[in-house]
């Protein structure tokens, strides 16, 4: 069997899994996806709420942001749903607990287990009202669909979820040295809320930290502007690039952290 | 008395041990209010006053907001209660003899006020970094009664959460309807965008509830967007929330301590 196909088999057994550990409270789940479509909502609530007394801000109009909030949905759920909760949270009781040393000892990628040991099979349903968003964004921005801007814009939502994946690896990654605990993944969780508002609100020394080192600008601004034809060809090339590197950079740290890990206790 | 407040004293020691975990958490929703700053900002290059808001006074509106959260929000939102109930720990509970809703505040409040410091620690070094500009208040009386406003948002929201907690002694695990309720609270607070600007039949909605006490409606009393004169309605509804969700908390508690028996050996 040879490697992808192990890993695939491996990462249906853990969807498998986590299904299973989710339909032991089924009540909750159906809630928390609920919870989840309402909170989109809300955002939308939000937003109409301020374009209810302007017009633009910052070059962006109501059906702009829409495509924002959609992106920016898109986005959130693929990363909810697979690594998100798994780097920020289980994987720091796993090192606190010394679960992490059985971990090593199996014969899997403890970088693969550390990211989709747990997936949320049910929030599957969440993508229905965000994709719909998606649509209805598209449509009311008159975009036509032609292969160019969706392989584009498709790249650069791959791109997102690449430079968020990497931000919370290193995250994940400074656990081995320092355990902090659920506070930084809420940390993590409220940079990562930045993305929800355009980009080009930020000014000053804060847009270039949210654009160049932090930056927020590449998990919706930037494939909202693709979609929309306001971006360009340099700033798409340097999301991917930037998101490349990132995850270049976050794979080091994590290797580097590993073999630094010395287990807990004694 | 005295339980209660060396309770509190000591889960506040336990939590400022971990004072790092905590300062990130709120940093976190620092972020958020950071960005609708700016968004806030940005809306403004093209008008001086929005929805009767100056540019000054909806930043302020905006970063007070964001810090009146931090005590009232950030507080474990029922999270000790349902973990106890769920665990079986409460039977420990049962056995000591304080109150159990009483020793479960005592230890919000102590979590909220450790919140309130580091929130402090955190927007100041939020104000350092972006200058923002800022509106003193209109009077100090407005100020008093914006904080007798947000006491009555902070007992809201621990009676709330508390009740929906307490619901583990039928169904185990309330995460899920304590997060709807968190979601709706991000906006419905009005910290983010005052409740005013919400459209007619949703505004009504979100004004009727008390969760505007938390920091939208005291922030618009600290900006005299709300007259002193006209405070006295909605301290008097936030007085009959608070008691009503006392009196749901006490009979969920008292039904549900009948229903629970504890596993284990």
């Amino acid at each position: 069997m040879n490697s992808l196909t192990k890993t695939l088999r491996i990462v249906g057994h853990f969807a498998k899994l986590s299904l299973m550990e989710q339909t032991i409270f089924r009540q909750s789940f159906v809630t928390a996806v609920i919870g989840k479509i309402l909170r989109v909502g809300l955002v939308l609530l939000f937003f109409s709420a301020i374009y209810a007394r302007v017009s633009t801000f910052a070059g962006w109009n109501f059906h702009h942001a829409l495509m924002l909030v959609a992106i920016f949905a898109l986005v959130d759920f693929a990363v909810s749903i697979t690594f998100m909760r798994n780097l920020a949270y289980h994987f720091s009781t796993q090192i606190q607990r010394g679960e992490f040393d059985l971990v090593l000892s199996r014969p899997i990628n403890p970088l693969l287990w550390a990211t989709l040991r747990r997936i949320d099979i049910f929030d599957l349903v969440s993508a229905i009202p965000v994709i719909g968003l998606l649509v209805y964004a598209l449509a009311i921005n008159h975009i036509a669909l032609t292969f160019v801007t969706v392989s584009t814009s498709l790249i650069l939502i791959v791109a997102a979820y690449g430079a968020v994946f990497a931000f919370y690896l290193l995250l994940a990654s400074t656990f081995f040295w320092s355990v902090i605990g659920s506070g930084a993944g809420r940390f993590a969780e409220g940079l990562f809320k930045l993305g929800r508002v355009p980009s080009d609100v930020y000014t000053g020394a804060s847009r270039v930290v949210f654009t160049y080192i932090i930056p927020v600008a590449l998990l919706a601004t930037i494939p909202a502007k693709t979609l929309l034809g306001t971006g360009s060809w340099a700033l798409a090339a340097y999301s991917i690039g930037l998101s490349a590197g990132f995850v270049a950079l976050s794979l080091s740290v994590w290797e580097r952290g590993l073999r630094h890990y010395t287990s807990a206790g004694g | 008395m005295r339980a209660y407040w060396v309770l509190a004293r000591n889960v506040f020691a336990s939590y400022a041990v971990y004072r790092l975990n905590l300062f990130l958490e709120i940093a976190g929703s620092a972020l958020v209010t950071l960005s609708v700053y700016f968004l806030w900002r940005a809306a403004f290059a093209q008008t001086t006053t929005i929805g009767g808001f100056t540019q000054p006074q909806m930043l302020t509106y905006v970063l007070g907001g964001g810090l009146l959260q931090s005590f009232v929000l950030f507080a474990s939102q029922g999270d000790v209660a349902n973990e106890e109930i769920k665990v079986g720990t409460i039977a420990l509970r049962l056995t000591k003899p304080l109150s159990i809703l009483g020793g479960w505040f005592a230890q919000d409040l102590a979590r909220r006020l450790l919140n309130l410091l580091l929130a402090l620690a955190a927007f100041v070094l939020l104000i350092i970094l972006i200058h923002p500009p800022f509106v003193a208040p209109v009077s100090t009386a407005a100020v008093g009664w914006a904080l007798v406003m947000v006491l009555l948002g902070a007992l809201v929201h621990f009676l709330l959460f508390t009740s929906i907690a307490m619901g583990a002694f039928w169904v185990s695990e309330t995460w899920a309807q304590r997060f709807i309720v968190r979601v709706v609270l991000e906006i419905a607070t009005g910290a983010l965008v005052p409740l005013a600007f919400f459209p007619s039949v949703i505004g009504q909605i979100l004004r009727a509830l008390p969760f505007g006490l938390m920091a939208g409606t005291p922030m618009e009393l600290y900006l005299g967007k709300r007259p002193l004169e006209t405070i006295g309605p909605t301290i008097v509804a936030g007085i009959v929330w608070v008691i009503a969700l006392a009196i749901v908390c006490r009979v969920v508690y008292h039904r549900g301590i009948r229903h629970f028996s504890a596993t284990g050996g």
